[in-house]
């Protein structure tokens, strides 16, 4: 008997309901209602209508336990016989377990957010008399709304005995939690009586994937999304398609292929699925599109990044989907001034004075005049003058400075001593350790 | 920073809160002097992070009962976490945290909240690895109680196997727990826990209280919904729809404290079979169910090797809890509930890691129905303190007392086979042992039950069938395909070896992808089934092969038309191509066709019911008449008589659902 399956039991002169929820896979209530009921309703012949609903999850393909032997074991060849007798096996490699015969769904299964609940809803006249004016209607009553799903709302004219009213409905789950299908059936009777009766059916939806994020920004204006999506249903999914929508400021890279090859391999390899409770890892780079990247560095607050849309598939193609609400981050603070460099080399010669270009920006909400004071470290050495005047900045703006130094020490360097005071309000900003530079001895490799 | 989109799009919108959890080094928006520094570094920073959360995934235990969001967020303003998102509804998704952290992110403050999910008693005893020498002690309290010696050095042993523990654990803890470690984590948590408790000198009264409340409520008291699927009963808690990972299922399940413990507990602490753990240790777990007359009264094959641990915990409680108010009552209870899901989680683990998980309940008449070996053993024991020397002794007069006697034709057997020189050793084969089966339980003739159960004695009596006790030898078949990947390189090998099986075989490998879901790779492969066909020039089964793929992947793309369509096709060259004939008649039905499609089968079934009588059809016919009509079981018991007359006792009938 199938889960979903219910007895509408139905009574010519009252209606009568048998009352019992529904539970999950629990066959046995089902067929126990069947047994219990009908015998009583069909001997007195009050039985009329017979309605039924069956999930339609996709079907199933049979497999069978092939047993095999040798040719020289005692059983011989009778094992391949009978395999080969089967009408499941597949003819010339009988031994595949994996057979073609499909299989209806034998149980409910579970239904998970995103994907689409199909539904055989038939009713059967099992009386011998014609019924006439059958209205079958289903509905969906979810915990904030009622949906109806039947394919036509018009009336069947009448139903003769032995005849049934089919109807397939399909919806795709949207809301998590507790779903009650409403089957209602209202018909008149050979003898003019109007009747009408309902039956419930409740399952739950559960949810599929459990998604998790986090963003990673770059000290170019790149910012990277990390997802990670683990399936929490109990069966192998596969994942179809994993996108990042970015909002409209973002142009957004997928980083999942190795780039090495033509169409560029998956990072995951051959594992295009993921069982129950795996987790993969999915990471993408954001970049603001270039009409936005010039405001990037004083963007502050929450920002939309976008959104993942995520296609999975699972036992023959059943189909889920779902997307996340917008992700947001929080833009990097970088204070009142943000310095950031534009340009650099990454190995320089020992003593030989190389250049390097700052980018300065204004991320407050005032002018600033500002004076650029270079302070010489151990190994650092500013060419040019100390404390001179950079001018007014207005909010937002930005200027490029090329600076030139030099480095007195071998090795890899870090870039520091960089001081900016705001005359107006008489502040200084210390940046320390920008960048870092290898200095390499040009004479040592003679 | 509710940033729960409104349900009207079309995909399903994950409803999401976003905390932002800025923490950030240098906080310049308040430069309150004169100088503030700011360093900005050059590579990526992780200068700030937010957390989306939908719902409550990632509450802090602190809030597990009264979790909001806001409220979690604010507990977790943690610079490392990872976001999570989730589609919010069920409010007490909080508990989901334990399973949800992410890990390789994670830092300490990670540990620390993982740690104080913990129930009370296993705080302390989480990460540290100290706790363990005063375990020395109590073990040593507890030989007073029962049986010493052996106590000693069990508790040595197992000290050394929960120190490991503990430390793995630490280290878990400390880089985090992905889901996968997770699972096998669980138990050892469990465990330290419980070590943890035992250690600690805890008013007894707190304990008590703290065994007696459901486990199951308990922090990581997952609810154990997700993983079975007639799981809505459970009804409308919206927890019912959280996930959980297959482990933590578990501890709901057994943790209620039964009543009967403490009965249990009595009966067992003196006479504990110290043996059955021990040997668990010093011996291969295989060599136990030999030596070890214990072993055979386990309940379980997998229960053998974990024993032991429950020895330990219930020897050093259970004085005190026959004899309430005992010095030791502390940690009494504790096991309890710790121990609680161990039945489950051994079949997870069978493998011999002793204090992992403990089949409490079901260990306790083992020791009750065997007193005696363990009186012999303590015997054994009471000369020596090696722990190891004991451990050599007490296995070798466990052989002794097992020590197996050959007839005399065997022993000639051995000799011969002992005495003879270069040759390969023959033994006539009358005198060879040969594999057989068993039958544990008396096989009935299902088919006949039914009969007897519908249709009555009188049709049961015809009923005649082969019995399985001429049976003496089987083959097992092949194992289920557990791996899709193995799956498909197996066959790709075999491809090579059987190139005249190719259509067969690459058709194979395609369904293995259409059942995972992955459509693009069955096509790809449909079409090399298609490519080796038109190689090998048309022969009317590699019509029907293509044929049928293609009606698999309009299957697979909810077009049940044209896969109907295909299935006609097929029967148009093959018409008593019984797949065809089924999978279009399942065509039917999700087209909405039940009567056509019930017709088509029942008209099979008629026509050739040795071919049609078969499970999977029966299957869909009975499925089928449930659907239709409330006649189904007159319908079904028409069915079965068809069977009785023609299949065997093998007959597998969940396929009739009569039952």
């Amino acid at each position: 008997m199938f889960c979903l399956t219910y007895v509408l039991c139905l009574c010519l002169g009252c209606l009568r309901f048998v009352t019992s929820q529904w539970k999950g896979g629990s066959s046995r209530e089902g067929s126990a209602l069947q047994f219990i009921w009908h015998p009583v309703l069909m001997v007195s012949g009050l039985l009329v209508l017979y309605g039924n609903v069956m999930r339609l999850t996709k079907p199933t393909l049979f497999t069978n336990l092939p047993v095999t032997c040798e040719d020289r074991d005692l059983p011989g060849d009778s094992f391949g016989q009978l395999m080969r007798d089967d009408p499941s096996t597949i003819k010339g490699a009988e031994i595949l377990m994996l057979g073609e015969m499909l299989t209806l769904p034998q149980n409910f299964g579970n239904i998970f957010l995103g994907e689409t609940f199909s539904s055989y809803i038939s009713v059967h006249n099992d009386s011998n008399q014609v019924v006439k004016d059958i209205l079958v209607k289903a509905d969906l009553q979810t915990s904030s709304q009622r949906l109806n799903l039947s394919a036509s709302n018009s009336a069947v004219g009448e139903l003769k005995p032995e005849c049934c009213i089919d109807d397939v409905i399909h919806h795709e789950v949207k809301e998590i939690g507790t779903h009650i299908l409403v089957c209602a059936v209202s018909y008149t009777t050979q003898y003019g009586e109007k009747l009408y009766f309902r039956k419930f059916f409740k399952f739950q939806v559960l949810k599929p994937l459990d998604v998790k994020t986090k963003f990673y920004n770059a000290e170019t204006d790149e910012v990277f999304l990390e997802a990670q999506i683990q399936n929490i249903t109990t069966s192998p999914m596969f994942m179809e398609k994993v996108s990042l929508e970015p909002s409209m400021m973002y142009n957004v890279t997928e980083l999942n292929t190795v780039a090495s090859g033509d169409d560029g391999e998956s990072t995951f390899g051959k594992m295009s699925y993921l069982q129950p409770m795996d987790t993969r890892q999915y990471l993408y780079c954001l970049k603001p599109k270039p009409e936005y990247a010039e405001k990037a560095g004083v963007i502050k607050g929450v920002t939309v990044i976008g959104k993942l849309d995520i296609v999975w598939k699972t036992n023959l193609g059943e189909r889920g989907r779902l997307q996340t609400s917008q992700l947001q981050r929080m833009a990097p603070g970088y204070g009142d001034i943000r310095l950031s460099l534009e340009m650099i080399p990454d190995t320089v010669n020992l003593e030989e004075p190389f250049d390097i270009i700052c980018k300065i920006t204004n991320c407050s909400e005032r002018t600033m005049d500002l004076v650029l004071e270079m302070c010489n470290t151990r190994s650092i050495h500013w060419c040019g003058v100390s404390g001179r005047q950079l001018g007014k900045l207005s909010p937002g703006a930005f200027l490029s400075l090329p600076l030139t130094l030099l480095s007195s020490v071998q090795g890899l360097q870090s870039i520091s001593g960089l001081r900016l005071t705001d005359t107006f309000l008489k502040r200084t900003y210390e940046y320390d350790d920008i960048a870092q530079v290898c200095v390499v001895c040009p004479f040592c490799f003679l | 920073m509710d940033s729960g989109e409104a349900p009207a799009q079309r995909p399903v919108t994950l409803d999401i809160t976003v905390e932002d959890v800025t923490k950030e080094t240098p906080d310049p928006s308040e430069p309150t002097t004169t100088t503030t520094s700011q360093t900005p570094s050059r590579d990526i920073v992780l200068a700030q992070e937010d957390s989306i959360d939908l719902g409550v995934e990632f509450s802090t235990p602190q809030e597990d009962s009264s979790a909001t969001p806001s409220e979690s967020l604010m507990d977790k303003l943690n610079d490392q976490m990872m976001e999570s998102v989730m589609i919010s509804d069920s409010p007490n998704n909080s508990e989901e945290d334990d399973v949800a952290p992410i890990d390789s992110f994670l830092d300490a403050g990670e540990e620390e909240e993982a740690n104080a999910q913990e129930p009370p008693g296993g705080k302390e005893g989480q990460s540290e690895i100290g706790q363990n020498t005063t375990e020395i002690k109590v073990s040593v309290e507890d030989k007073g109680e029962g049986d010493p010696e052996q106590r000693v050095e069990e508790d040595t042993k197992e000290q050394a196997e929960a120190q490991e523990q503990v430390t793995s654990q630490v280290s878990l803890q400390g880089d985090a727990q992905s889901p996968s470690e997770l699972k096998s984590e669980e138990p050892a948590l469990k465990e330290v826990k419980e070590t943890s408790s035992k250690d600690e000198p805890v008013p007894v009264c707190t304990i008590f209280s703290q065994g007696t409340q459901p486990k199951s409520l308990v922090p990581d008291g997952f609810q154990p919904t997700l993983i079975k699927s007639p799981s809505f009963s459970i009804g409308s808690g919206g927890g019912s729809a959280e996930a959980v990972t297959p482990s933590k299922l578990t501890a709901p399940l057994v943790c209620q404290p039964s009543p009967s413990l403490s009965k249990f507990f009595t009966d067992n602490g003196q006479v504990n079979p110290a043996s059955d753990f021990f040997d668990s240790f010093t011996v291969a777990s295989s060599f136990i169910s030999v030596s070890n007359p214990n072993a055979e009264m386990s309940p379980g094959p997998n229960q053998a090797p974990i024993a032991p641990t429950p020895e330990r915990q219930l020897s050093s409680t259970s004085s005190s809890l026959s004899t309430p108010g005992g010095p030791l009552d502390s940690g009494a209870p504790t096991p309890s509930s710790v121990f609680g899901p161990a039945p489950t989680e051994s079949k997870v683990k069978p493998q011999p890691s002793p204090p992992q998980a403990v089949p409490a309940p079901t260990q306790a008449p083992a020791p009750a129905a065997q007193p005696q070996p363990f009186n012999q053993l303590q015997a054994v024991f009471s000369g020596s303190d090696d722990p190891f020397a004991t451990a050599l002794s007490l296995s070798e007069v466990d052989r002794r007392h097992d020590a197996w006697l050959p007839s005399e034709e065997t022993r000639k057997v051995l000799i011969s086979v002992a005495t003879q020189q270069y040759n390969p050793a023959y033994v006539e084969t009358n005198r060879l042992t040969m594999p057989g089966l068993k039958f544990d339980n008396l096989q009935g003739d299902a088919v006949k039950d039914l009969m007897l159960r519908f249709l009555g004695e009188q049709a049961a009596m015809k009923r005649q069938v082969l019995t399985a006790n001429s049976v003496e030898q089987s083959f097992t078949g092949l194992k289920q395909l557990i791996d899709y990947v193995l799956a498909v390189e197996t066959y790709h090998s075999i491809i090579q070896y059987e190139p005249q099986q190719r259509v067969q075989l690459f058709s194979g490998i395609g369904r293995i992808f259409l059942q995972i879901g992955d459509i693009k790779t069955a096509e790809r492969y449909f079409q090399d089934v298609e490519k080796a066909c038109q190689m090998k020039g048309s022969q009317p089964s590699h019509t029907t092969c293509v044929l049928m793929n293609r009606a698999f992947v309009y299957l697979s793309q909810n077009n049940y038309g044209e896969a109907h369509a295909s299935f006609v096709e097929v029967l148009k060259i093959d018409p008593k191509n019984p797949v065809a004939n089924n999978n279009a008649a399942v065509c039917l039905l999700y087209l909405g066709r039940l009567k056509e499609s019930l017709g088509q089968l029942e008209g099979l079934v008629q026509q050739d019911p040795a071919f049609y009588l078969h499970e999977s059809v029966l299957f869909n016919l009975t499925t089928m008449y449930e659907l239709e009509s409330s006649r189904s079981t007159q319908k079904k018991q028409a069915l079965l008589e068809a069977v009785a007359c023609r299949e065997g006792d093998s007959f597998n009938t969940q396929c009739l659902k009569l039952v």
